[in-house]
């Protein structure tokens, strides 16, 4: 596939994450993470990079979510004080432990991940 | 004592789920799982919770990712640009069509990419196997 179409269809997973964490809340991320994966693999050296940019490209999306969800008065920041250091401490522990997982453990479990949330949705 | 213990087990959760975050494989919406049938919170305010918490583990794992190399910025100011625009039109289309309908299609979705992923991954398993044999002949 030529490098144009490859680049329109990364473009175009970006637009359906976006809308999946506008509508869903969740699952953005699954979408570009797999996209990558599929047609710009190439472009990382290491597999597990994939993973992480698509994850660091959904943080700006979320965060404007988060502010279309407190302008319709749907965020409850209140409650989000419990959840605040775990997610800080979570966050920078998966990113330190990262370059000891192997890329096969990463990929089975993403994709279980990936099935789990799509099962979720579908039943939900 | 349990709502000191509840405390706890919630922030041990919190701290697992985001771990996921930091390994880059995200959260699947567990945390949206977790909140609305353990900590009886309603679906929507559930749902906004685990984006902004999302925001803050992602954040805290991209600044170690940051200092490491691993995050090619070009890219991710395209992505997140592209993503921006997403969730706007999400936003407006959200107003318009029945969200439990695009939710059952996206999950359609991600069961069908999940098992495509899930064979993937198990067959490259397989691959080091046969490029040994290989070799050795």
């Amino acid at each position: 596939m030529k490098n144009n179409a490859k680049n329109g269809i990364i473009a175009l997973a970006a637009i359906a994450a976006g809308l999946c964490n506008a509508l869903i809340g969740a699952g953005g991320g699954i979408i570009l993470s797999f996209c990558l994966n599929r047609f710009h693999s190439n472009v990382f050296d290491d597999k597990r990079d994939i993973y992480v940019n698509s994850q660091a490209s959904m943080i700006p999306g979320c965060a404007l979510s988060c502010i279309l969800y407190s302008m319709k008065g749907m965020l409850a920041v209140r409650g989000f004080s419990l959840l605040a250091i775990p997610a800080v401490i979570g966050g920078i522990a998966g990113s330190l432990i990262l370059p000891k997982i192997k890329i096969k453990w990463l990929k089975t479990a993403f994709a279980l991940l990936v099935i789990w949330s799509g099962y979720r949705m579908l039943t939900a | 004592m349990d709502d000191r213990f509840s405390k706890l087990t919630g922030a041990f959760t919190a701290a697992l789920i985001a771990l996921l975050s930091g390994l880059g494989i995200g959260s699947g919406g567990l945390l949206v799982i977790w909140l609305t049938m353990i900590g009886g919170i309603d679906a929507e305010t559930a749902r906004g919770l685990n984006l902004l918490f999302f925001v803050f583990s992602a954040s805290a794992a991209l600044i170690v990712h940051l200092l490491k190399g691993r995050v090619r910025l070009r890219l991710v100011l395209f992505l997140s640009l592209v993503a921006c625009i997403g969730t706007l039109l999400g936003t407006y289309i959200g107003s318009l069509i029945d969200p439990l309908l695009l939710k059952r299609i996206f999950g359609g979705m991600l069961v069908i990419s999940g098992a495509y992923t899930l064979i993937g991954s198990l067959k490259n398993k397989r691959k080091p196997t046969e490029k040994k044999t290989l070799l050795e002949k």
